[in-house]
């Protein structure tokens, strides 16, 4: 914590009243910082993982993740998946076998309403859906082959955050965080941002939970635009007084402590009160983004008409942020139109007009997630940040009653960018109708291992023994996609 | 990174190669290792050979082949299935170097002391014995008779899973329970039972001395905490102090007593029993339906922990509860207690309208496997379900046993009144009602001239359809006499025509018919009392429970479920079939009720999952195309409002009919006509044609009389019933009270009777009836079913196949081979999880799992003594429970002695009590405690957090888990949970210090003191907190220093008034500025923006600010302050 920006009335019990340039600065970002599920320092945390910041297994290519999820599913053929057998098929029947869809009321083939372009200096096609993520063409590289094997969200989700279909499994930011610890003092190793009415996909905070894994590795759910960024962070009366209360609670248990000897869950526990001050009383700079110049706004579309937008925004700045102290894996999440069927938990589930509702969400994530990319790109932080774009599924090439799309698992696209990545490729197939990915498909367990790859780990080794056995991110699965990386 | 072992880890293409080192290694090792076989093969003794072919071969075999053999992975470059292989090496140089033991990277290895390589990989250590064995045999030479690889016949030899799972039941959980007597001690006096001579014998000989006694009131705080989960009160403390300063032992034997025999006791053990059965009210996933009456079980646990049913009953009322020949009534609840036990079965999870239903239906299986077999055996057969256990006796066909018997049951709400409740007055009602036909078709008969009287009246409605039975008469009287000949053709041919498209409809191809009015039915399943009468012939008919109105309808022939009472529940179920297509029909009435298909058990609706409400008290013909589920198997469920297994209603009164189900080949074929009935159907002998309303008027009394008299026989035909249906529901026929005279007494008696017949209790369970044995599946693969398994119990410890028929799923065989006396492991594992909850760590550390990967028992006699001492005392958990808590060790002192804290780190040998952290139903409790508020009433509906109610009674909702919970470790509930996590992170801290549940929960327990002390002094106030809080008296440092606390707490005053001042001034500084900018339409105004936000912000502080100020003003403060600050001192979280 700064002087400068200064809760100094929190800091301590002599402090001077808060001036009114401390004040403002504490408006600015309400009274707390982070509160933190799992937050960590050195020695504050028992249980058999250590959090400190560990060595990987080799060098990584990236040290952090940025996870842009776009739950509901976007639609492949929309957006990174020109077919322009689509166009040429509108209205004829699928000629290939059709799966079980959830809605089963499937139409006939319909092609994109967006136009595909070549992009960059790669080429790289991508729709008029993301005109801004066109301009960073080449630091991308579309995973044509995405696979999954649930067709409906909430298994979707957990499968693609977990590697399972089912809440009780750690969420693979909470596996990263175990694998590697933080390298922030001050903030946990994993945090999911939310902004406005962002919603928790479908399946529920399980989807950032820590399964069996340590607490401390649990996803802190932090709402980038809220006072009260964290639960329970702001303290409820003067932090002179709490102070003085922790002072006093300190006595009692340093008492405790003479009396039982030593036991290291007990000071732990002591330690955490310390930390939990800290993080409460230090300043918010975090979520305070007044520093951020004219520039910066306008690159990501801080101030945008569009509220959804200007939220959106918010959260990929304060992805930035985050990265920049050391946090190791941050969700976003995006903010629903309720067009549709794509509602609060997943805004992209367009069953009914794909057209106006994914050109809502893309316009909301476009120019927000492509200000993050040029950013980090020019803050040299993109070589060692990973970013991921991905949805639970794609959607069908053929129509769902007339002007939607339904759920398709079985093939779609997802993009990396950074963290060692080839920029400006692709890699593998759909069919000629985008429907089944035909060539290298490409898994959840694929994507992890190669994420985990990134990180500096290997996902047959990042074991945790539970419930009988050693349990991966990966489960028995998983290949490196070795072509994607430089 | 340098790797000893490098050879036995995975290849690892980023790893830096060492090369010289090892080449000059490998060729030390190889001119060592030739230099050994030229000595020691040649050397080696037929005893030696014999030793490798009986304890290394196998091992070899079973755990090393798969990833060292020219057969299988070669991991490493290293073979080790023969001699030559071996003395190869591998990658990086020689596993083996015969003569040396201790420096062989093999078995550095496999004692898991190498940095990297542990091996088997990815897998339990090998038995201790096991390692000896290798030890050895290295020792001697390694002598190994295989020149050359296996071949395939001999592979499939050693690793025949008989082979396997002979040696790994000698694992020790699989081996009989001993008796072994209580061993003598050197310091006899310190022991109080046979639990202190097992844990004290262990001591002595570890050189360790056990810690003094604890203080009577930190004792006594901790014994309720383990017995009742709630804090002592200090009374009750006080009065234990002092009993104990008498006698120790009878005071903790006193008090154990009167906490085991109060009610709180059960609430506490209960919380644990459910975290094993990884209870929860909602399913989990999108939308997170509820469980139906969840709660109940919870209820049950609690009432059967506190009247201490032996554990037996409860496990076989947990595997066939249902089922039970002789069950458990609860007279006063007039409940079948055994029935809720099966309720676990739907603690699953469940997705949101799966696409591949069988998938699904195999997860949900699969979690229930796990449950059942880590809760009840603590063993993990889920494990097994894509091979054979990787380490333990568990073959992948037990998996498959076991999925057979679950998968053939199906998820259900079931009612748990007894047998004679839910048939409670039915004989009386059957009787009374077959008075009331007599009674009312006497009357009817009087009255068919006055019925065909209002029919000549009668203006139909436009908006409302005209009953088949009038429209002869609606009909015919609209047109002039001349056209009436035609008329009465055409309604003539289109009865016709009604008959035989009927007719057709049923003469189509189908792949299942079911007439539910004959003997189908019987291949059906029915449950409620509803349907105890099976199908009825037509002219049954409803009595209305109320009203002026008598007879509610009158049916054809059917099944239905309210001929009684539509209290009465009913489900019906149809026998499993394969959907190839092809469209189904089931032609059905109701109200509230609901119909559908079933695809693999899956118990959710949606778009794909349809589902028909029936609200109509005429018969329809519903109908669903199943080309969506070509090979599914499916069935048909037909249930009253609250009976389906998940999504119910909230009706008490509901009822279904069923006459027929089609399911038939051609989903574009033949439609069946919209039921109906015609006055043709009645007038088919007569082929005279009425000329006038006069002569129809005739034909329709003539007809209607037909029906009273045969309504009034019992001889209806359906035709029959449907046309006086009509006459009935118009009330032409008299049909109130008021006009049924002779019949008012009887329908008053009725009502009586049918008052008094009790509304089911409901609660989740499963349903038998149609039994199958499970494919097993290839890898796993739902989609590659493989051979056929039996349904039997575990191949390790009874595999014989069980014969339930194709009736009964094998449940009820399944529980009693879980608590048979040849089985090792039920009762170890229960006395094992008392032990963890008494002590904080199990005598097994791992309670869910005694497999490889579990561990070893600390003192395996002890467990044995106890788990015999169990079986002895009839399976009470109680008594086991009192055994521990009266035993010396449990009353140690928490502090290590001498150099235990050194040389036991872990208190493996009970030199002490193990101090630990309350969990988050003990602290939530606790708290609400303090508040002296706490609602002690025991069991009912689910409450939320912020409720007075004990934590037990929380709703788990698994999507939104109650986070002042989540936050002190209560577990994710999605499989067995025997150990909870007890972590330390800063988010509790920050839940006890700042979240304004505790904060009130704190200054409500400051403010209660202070009530009630109003004479009293600071000092008394201060020693009764301590007192509630921890159960002792402040030292004087404390009283002191807190005191002190006390009065410092409003210093803050002056600052938070200046603080406050700045914060108006800011306010209105902002305010002042935000009003100075215009607002322009259509165009954004960023700085604006910022600025209001800042006002809303200063504003809100300044609202804050004058709270905490008025707080501050009021006298209690310091005491809230105090309060605040003692439950956030550790010891209030902490037992010891």
């Amino acid at each position: 914590m700064s002087a400068e920006h200064g809760c100094s009335a929190h800091a301590s019990p002599s402090s001077p009243p808060l001036s009114r340039r401390d004040a403002l600065a504490r408006l600015s970002s309400g009274f707390g910082l982070l509160a933190l599920a799992g937050l960590m320092n050195d020695s504050a945390y028992a249980g058999p993982a250590d959090a400190k910041a560990k060595a990987p297994n080799f060098k990584p290519r990236a040290k952090n993740v940025i996870f842009c999820y776009m739950s509901g599913g976007v639609s492949h053929v929309d957006t990174f998946d020109p077919k322009p057998r689509l166009i040429q098929d509108a209205g004829k029947p699928m000629p290939v076998p059709v799966q079980r869809t959830q809605f089963n009321n499937n139409g006939t083939i319909m092609p994109t309403q967006w136009e595909f372009k070549n992009r960059g200096q790669s080429g790289l096609p991508i729709s008029e859906l993301l005109p801004y993520t066109a301009k960073c063409a080449d630091d991308i590289c579309v995973i044509r082959s995405m696979t999954s094997k649930f067709s409906e969200h909430a298994q979707g989700n957990l499968f693609m955050h977990t590697g399972f279909p089912f809440i009780g499994y750690p969420s693979a930011g909470a596996w990263s965080s175990y694998g590697l610890g933080s390298e922030s003092e001050n903030l946990p190793g994993y945090v999911v941002l939310r902004s406005g009415d962002s919603g928790v996909p479908h399946g529920g905070v399980g989807n950032f939970g820590s399964g069996f894994l340590p607490a401390v590795h649990e996803a802190s759910l932090l709402t980038a635009d809220k006072a009260e960024a964290l639960a329970n962070i702001r303290p409820r009366e003067l932090a002179a007084l709490q102070r003085r209360k922790l002072d006093f609670i300190g006595q009692l248990d340093k008492q405790f402590v003479a009396a039982n000897g030593a036991d290291s869950s007990i000071e732990t526990a002591i330690q955490n009160y310390e930390l939990a001050w800290k993080m409460q009383s230090s300043v918010p700079d975090l979520c305070d983004i007044r520093g951020e110049n004219a520039a910066t706004r306008a690159l990501y579309g801080l101030d945008d008409p569009e509220p959804k937008k200007a939220a959106y925004a918010r959260q990929c700045l304060t992805a930035r942020r985050l990265v920049e102290r050391g946090v190791r894996f941050v969700e976003l999440t995006c903010l629903a139109y309720n067009i549709g069927g794509g509602n609060g938990a997943n805004p992209w589930d367009h069953h009914g007009e794909v057209k106006n509702g994914h050109g809502k969400m893309g316009n909301q994530i476009d120019q927000p997630i492509a200000g993050l990319l040029t950013d980090l790109k020019a803050r040299g932080l993109l070589e060692h940040t990973l970013v991921i774009w991905a949805g639970e599924f794609g959607r069908t090439p053929f129509s769902q009653g007339g002007n939607g799309r339904d759920h398709n698992p079985y093939g779609f696209s997802i993009w990396m960018a950074g963290g060692g990545v080839k920029g400006g490729t692709t890699y593998g197939a759909t069919d000629e109708h985008g429907y089944y990915a035909v060539e290298k498909p490409c898994t959840v367990y694929d994507m992890w291992a190669t994420v985990l790859h990134i990180l500096g780990m290997n996902h047959e080794n990042l074991t945790y023994r539970y419930s009988g056995r050693d349990i991966r991110l990966t489960d028995v699965h998983g290949h490196v996609l070795k072509e994607i990386l430089i | 990174m340098i790797e000893r072992n490098r050879w036995l880890t995975t290849e690892n293409t980023e790893r830096t190669e060492n090369s010289e080192n090892h080449f000059f290694v490998r060729s030390l090792c190889a001119l060592c290792s030739l230099w050994f076989i030229c000595c020691s093969v040649h050397a080696a003794t037929p005893e030696q050979i014999e030793f490798f072919e009986k304890r290394i071969r196998p091992i070899l075999a079973q755990e090393c082949y798969e990833c060292h053999s020219a057969a299988g992975k070669k991991k490493g470059g290293l073979l080790l299935d023969s001699r030559p292989g071996w003395q190869e090496g591998g990658k990086s140089g020689q596993a083996i170097l015969p003569g040396n033991a201790k420096e062989s990277p093999l078995i550095i290895a496999i004692r898991h002391e190498g940095d990297e390589a542990k091996m088997p990989k990815n897998g339990a250590k090998l038995d201790d014995n096991v390692i000896r064995d290798f030890e050895q045999w290295v020792n001697m030479g390694a002598p190994d008779p295989r020149d050359a690889p296996p071949s395939p016949e001999e592979i499939t030899r050693d690793t025949d899973w008989n082979a396997v799972l002979q040696r790994r039941k000698t694992r020790w959980c699989f081996q009989p329970v001993q008796n072994p007597p209580p061993p003598a001690v050197k310091d006899a006096a310190w022991p109080k039972n046979p639990v202190d001579q097992f844990l004290l014998a262990k001591m002595e000989s570890e050189n360790l001395r056990p810690a003094a006694d604890a203080d009577a009131r930190v004792f006594f705080r901790r014994l309720s905490f383990v017995l009742t989960g709630l804090p002592p009160t200090p009374d009750d403390t006080d009065a234990f102090a002092k009993s104990a300063a008498e006698n120790i032992q009878s005071a903790v034997e006193a008090a154990a007593d009167k906490m085991l025999a109060s009610p709180r006791f059960g609430e506490r053990w209960a919380r644990h029993w459910m975290d094993w059965m990884r209870y929860a009210d909602s399913h989990g996933s999108e939308g997170d339906p509820q469980i139906p009456f969840a709660w109940r079980y919870r209820d049950y646990l609690i009432r059967a922990l506190n009247a201490d049913i032996p554990y037996p009953q409860l496990v076989r009322e947990h595997i066939a509860g249902d089922l039970l020949e002789t069950p458990r009534p609860n007279k006063e609840m007039g409940i079948n207690e055994s029935a809720l036990g099966a309720a676990h079965y739907r603690m699953v999870l469940h997705g949101f309208t799966p696409t591949d239903a069988h998938d699904e239906e195999v997860t949900f299986t699969d979690n229930q496997i796990d449950t059942v077999s880590k809760a009840f055996l603590g063993i993990t057969v889920s494990c097994a379900r894509c091979h054979n256990h990787k380490f333990d006796a568990i073959s992948q066909a037990d998996f498959y046993a076991l999925f057979g018997i679950f998968a053939s049951c199906r998820p259900a709400t079931i009612d748990v009144n007894l047998p004679e409740r839910q048939k409670l007055n039915v004989d009386r009602l059957s009787d009374l009602k077959g008075k009331i036909r007599n009674s009312v078709s006497g009357a009817w008969l009087k009255s068919v001239d006055e019925a065909v009287a209002k029919l000549k009246t009668f203006q139909p409605d436009k908006k409302q359809p005209v009953p088949g039975a009038l429209t002869a008469w609606t009909r015919l009287s609209a047109l002039p006499p001349e056209k009436w000949d035609a008329e009465w053709k055409k309604l003539r041919d289109e009865w016709q025509n009604y008959s035989s498209q009927l007719q057709a409809f049923r003469a189509q191809d189908t792949f299942q018919r079911w007439d539910l009015r004959g003997e189908d039915l019987k291949k059906w399943g029915a449950d409620g009392a509803g349907l105890l009468r099976g199908s009825t012939p037509a002219g049954e008919f409803h009595i209305n429970h109320d009203g002026e109105r008598v007879i509610a309808n009158v049916f054809p022939s059917g099944v239905y479920s309210h001929l009684l009472s539509d209290k009465h529940r009913g489900l019906l179920g149809s026998p499993i079939f394969p959907s190839e297509g092809g469209k189904l029909w089931i032609r059905v009435r109701g109200s509230k009720a609901h119909a559908r298909y079933v695809v693999r058990n899956y118990p959710r609706s949606g778009l794909i999952y349809p589902k028909a409400d029936l609200n109509s008290d005429a018969d329809q013909w519903l109908n669903w195309d199943l080309n969506y589920w070509k090979g599914d198997t499916l069935h048909v469920e037909i249930a009253t409002d609250q009976d389906q297994p998940i999504e119910i209603g909230n009706s008490d009164r509901s009822y279904f009919g069923v006459t027929e189900v089609l399911y038939v080949k051609n989903s574009g074929g033949i439609a069946p006509p919209a039921p109906t009935v015609s006055l043709m159907a009645l007038c088919a002998a007569d082929q005279s044609v009425p000329k006038t309303p006069d002569e129809l008027a005739a034909l329709y009394s003539a007809a209607l009389r037909r029906c009273v008299e045969d309504f009034h026989n019992g001889k209806m035909n359906d035709d029959e019933a449907e046309f006086l249906a009509a006459f009935v529901q118009k009330d032409w026929l008299p049909n109130s009270l008021k006009t049924l005279p002779d019949a008012a007494p009887l329908v008053a008696d009725y009502r009586k009777l049918e008052a008094e017949v009790p509304v089911p209790t409901r609660a989740p369970g499963v349903m038998e009836g149609f039994a199958f044995d499970q494919a097993l599946f290839t890898r796993g693969n739902h989609k590659q079913p493989a051979q056929i398994v039996p349904r039997r119990f575990l191949d390790a410890i009874d595999p014989k196949p069980y014969q339930p028929g194709p009736a009964r799923s094998g449940r009820r065989e399944l529980a009693e081979s879980i608590v048979a006396a040849n089985n090792p492991l039920t009762n170890r594992v229960i006395v094992n999880r008392l032990w963890h909850y008494v002590f904080g760590e199990g005598i097994v550390s791992t309670p869910d799992n005694f497999g490889k990967l579990g561990e070893a028992p600390t003192h395996p006699e002890l467990l044995d003594f106890l788990t015999t001492k169990f079986e002895a005392d009839g399976s009470s958990m109680k008594k086991t429970i009192r055994l521990l808590v009266t035993s010396r060790a449990f009353r140690l002192d928490h502090a290590a002695p001498n150099d235990a804290a050194t040389r036991d780190p872990q208190n493996k040998w009970l030199t002490h009590y193990s101090s630990r952290r309350l969990d988050a139903e003990a602290i939530r409790d606790s708290l609400l405690s303090l508040t002296g508020k706490l609602d002690l009433a025991v069991g009912g509906g689910p409450v939320d957090g912020g409720a007075n109610r004990r934590s037990v009674y929380l709703r788990v909702t698994r999507n939104n888990l109650d986070p002042f919970m989540t936050a002190f470790d209560f577990p994710v509930p999605s499989g067995p949970r025997g150990k909870r996590d007890a972590t330390n992170v800063p988010a509790q801290a920050l839940a006890m210090l700042n979240a304004p549940l505790v904060n009130r929960w704190a200054a409500e327990w400051a403010r209660r003191v202070l009530a009630e002390s109003k004479s009293g002094s600071d000092d008394d106030r201060l020693r009764r907190m301590f007192s509630e809080a921890f159960a002792r008296t402040p030292t004087d440092a404390e009283v002191k220093e807190s005191l002190a606390f006390v009065k410092s707490a409003g210093d803050g005053l002056p600052s938070a008034n200046s603080t406050l001042a700045e914060f108006e001034l800011m306010a209105n500084e902002l305010r002042a500025k935000v009003s100075a900018i215009p607002e322009k339409k259509d165009t954004p105004q960023p700085e604006l923006a910022a600025l209001k936000a800042d006002l809303a912000k200063a504003d809100e502080q300044v609202k804050e600010q004058r709270e905490q100020l008025k707080a501050m003003s009021s006298p209690d403060f310091g005491w809230i302050c105090l309060a605040q600050a003692l439950i956030n001192a550790k010891e209030f979280i902490y037992v010891r």
